[in-house]
């Protein structure tokens, strides 16, 4: 199985590393702990171990490049050359596409008669486009009348299975801004985590009149007591932790060929800032008493915002929050944060007319808190029917809300 | 908590010392020996790391011979230095991978290694009572008034989570008065100078003066440190092979 070499973090505050040179190159063998790379900082000149042992298949980072850490510089046990070769293999295929096109055109018109000499291809684009083969003058062999001639007369346009039409890079007014390294950073796990896990999402409504009216009541004497503003942040996380309680498998990840079952939930909240995104983690989030989750959630939200989150902080997560509903959006379908395998967004908290049926059947409209959550699962571990069972424990856990709170 | 063998070598050449590192290395690695620290003074050398630029080497090597100056490239970070009696040269062979308290993940950071390594000569030196500080971008341990001189400078090699190399701690002023640092430009940063733990000392009004410190005794705190901030128990041991048979009685 292909082991990723990833760029090592050189310390706390240090997001990137230069690779000074490659002590191996690909197709040798590595033996586990062999230093295979090097890399310079100010000080401190570092040969880094291969993480296991095999054939180093491919350098993804030369020399002298400085990449941020985590980044893979290089796969032992892949197939030699596998990757590095595929960018090429790919941009292989349209030209050889247009050799094979090239190609049926020339030897078949050698076969064809009638005054205007031209191939199948040729008399299948005039065909099709209702053009009459004499009025094209051909350019080939013995005036043969070839592919471009149709495509040059018709004005390239019109016909199938020609080869395509490179796109010309039209300059459109703007600024090219440089990503930072967070932005970039974002990108690449976004995309990463949607070609990992395939994601399957589940909305649920859930009836939050009843926590409003409890914040409502306890909000004053919460922050007098806990000296922390009581938000619904800390009841939703609350809710969560109870169903990853009972669904563990939603609190789960996989590890190559197993799940691995995690003994702690660890829950992580994805914080807006002004330069991009940041989730820190509650750690052991299941030990916590409610205003001690209540202020971690405040903690975490304002170090962030302040830049004061230390790195073990933002690791570690076994599943995540996401508040989408900030702006008025009712619901949205968020990305899994790798290596986790579900994520739950919080839409907004509106007031909706419900139908209300009550204990003896007499059915009434109300007006009722309604927010919308919704899970965003992997499906490689987790099946809908876990989701929607998690999702109801959830739901249920907010619309009969017990322990206090405040 | 792991153990830190103390290792006296006294004046030896940078050769020479650098045969005991490279056999330290190999039997930490393989784990035959707990974390080390060498500590040594050098015959006079200028030693080349991997940044070294050639330029910052002011004489010839013809000229550096006629001195007595020996020249080494070496594969530690850094650029060029100078080593010579008088100054205090520490090699920590740690395996980065044990625990430390600074530890933040499966190793210990290697810049975070060194700004540890300043933590601890800055303790040393405040013990002497000079103060010290850290400058952001340029490793080491500098004096506080401006213009800041350098006091300590460091270096380091990992290979496979073990350090080598590691700092020189100009104690006495024969440490830059013989020549040494004038025939180069130190750690190519040519607008701060060098000084000593003596000639801090003796710059200070004589009532504020704390006697000069022998190399011994800068030996001792630094090693009682570094001990401190690594969280490590100290055993001074007489060579590699005793340090070894401790390891294996303890371990």
């Amino acid at each position: 199985m292909p082991t990723d070499v990833v760029m090592p973090q050189m310390g706390e505050s240090i997001t990137e590393g230069t690779i000074t040179k490659w002590l191996k190159q690909p197709g040798e063998r590595v033996e586990r702990d062999e230093p295979i790379f090097e890399i310079t900082t100010d000080k401190v000149d570092a040969e880094i171990p291969a993480p296991a042992a095999g054939i180093l298949s491919s350098i993804l980072v030369e020399a002298g490049k400085t990449v941020s850490i985590n980044t893979v510089v290089a796969i032992i046990g892949g197939e030699v050359g596998a990757v590095a070769e595929a960018p090429k293999t790919v941009a292989a295929t349209p030209a050889a596409t247009a050799v094979v096109s090239a190609n049926t055109t020339s030897p078949a018109a050698v076969k064809s008669d009638g005054p205007n000499l031209s191939s199948p291809l040729v008399r299948r684009i005039a065909q099709e486009n209702n053009l009459d083969l004499s009025r094209v003058t051909g350019t080939g062999a013995g005036g043969r009348i070839t592919k471009d001639d149709v495509m040059k007369f018709l004005g390239g346009y019109g016909a199938e299975n020609t080869a395509p039409t490179t796109p010309v890079a039209v300059s459109i007014p703007g600024e090219l801004v440089p990503m930072t390294k967070m932005r970039s950073i974002i990108a690449q796990r976004m995309v990463e985590s949607k070609h990992t896990s395939a994601h399957v999402h589940t909305i649920f409504k859930v009836d939050m009149t009843r926590i409003v009216r409890m914040r409502n009541r306890h909000k004053a004497e919460f922050e007098s007591r806990h000296g922390v503003k009581l938000t619904y942040m800390p009841f939703i996380t609350s809710a969560a932790i109870a169903a990853l309680r009972k669904f563990p498998i939603v609190n789960a990840n996989l590890e190559g060929d197993s799940i691995r079952y995690h003994a702690h939930i660890n829950i992580g909240i994805a914080v807006a800032l002004e330069w991009g995104l940041i989730v820190p983690v509650i750690k052991n989030s299941e030990t916590l008493s409610f205003p001690e989750l209540a202020r971690s959630v405040a903690d975490l939200a304002a170090r962030a915002r302040s830049k004061k989150l230390m790195p073990d902080e933002v690791a570690g997560g076994t599943f995540t929050l996401t508040n989408s509903g900030i702006f008025g959006e009712v619901i949205g379908l968020p990305i899994i944060n790798q290596p986790q395998s579900a994520i739950l967004g919080i839409g907004a908290l509106t007031k909706e007319p419900v139908v209300i049926t009550a204990a003896d059947g007499t059915e009434s409209i109300a007006i009722r808190s309604i927010q919308h959550f919704s899970l965003g699962f992997d499906h490689r571990i987790i099946d809908g029917a876990d989701a929607g069972k998690f999702m109801a424990e959830f739901k249920s856990a907010l619309e009969n809300w017990q322990h206090g709170g405040a | 908590m792991q153990t830190l063998h103390v290792l006296q070598l006294g004046r030896i050449s940078y050769a020479e010392a650098l045969a005991v590192q490279q056999r330290a290395v190999a039997l930490r690695r393989e784990g035959s020996i707990g974390d080390l620290l060498l500590f040594v003074e050098h015959n006079p050398v200028i030693t080349l790391g991997r940044n070294a630029h050639r330029e910052n080497i002011l004489v010839n090597e013809a000229a550096l011979a006629q001195q007595g100056i020996e020249l080494h490239e070496t594969n530690r970070g850094g650029d060029v230095t100078y080593h010579g009696p008088g100054q205090l040269v520490g090699y920590p062979i740690l395996d980065l991978r044990g625990e430390f308290p600074q530890k933040r993940g499966p190793y210990l950071g290697p810049v975070d290694y060194v700004r540890l390594l300043e933590e601890v000569l800055m303790r040393s030196c405040g013990e002497f009572g000079v103060t010290t500080q850290r400058i952001a971008g340029c490793t080491g341990v500098w004096t506080l008034a401006a213009p800041e001189k350098k006091l300590a400078a460091i270096g380091v090699h990992v290979t496979v989570g073990i350090t080598s190399h590691g700092f020189a701690l100009n104690v006495l002023n024969s440490a830059n008065n013989a020549h040494g640092f004038d025939c180069i430009i130190p750690c190519g940063i040519a607008t701060r100078g060098i000084t000593s733990l003596q000639a801090e000392i003796e710059s200070k009004p004589p009532c504020d003066q704390q006697p000069v410190p022998t190399l011994q005794q800068v030996e001792h705190s630094v090693a009682r440190h570094f001990s401190r901030v690594f969280a490590r128990d100290l055993h001074w041991a007489e060579s590699l092979d005793e340090a070894m048979t401790v390891n294996t009685v303890s371990g």
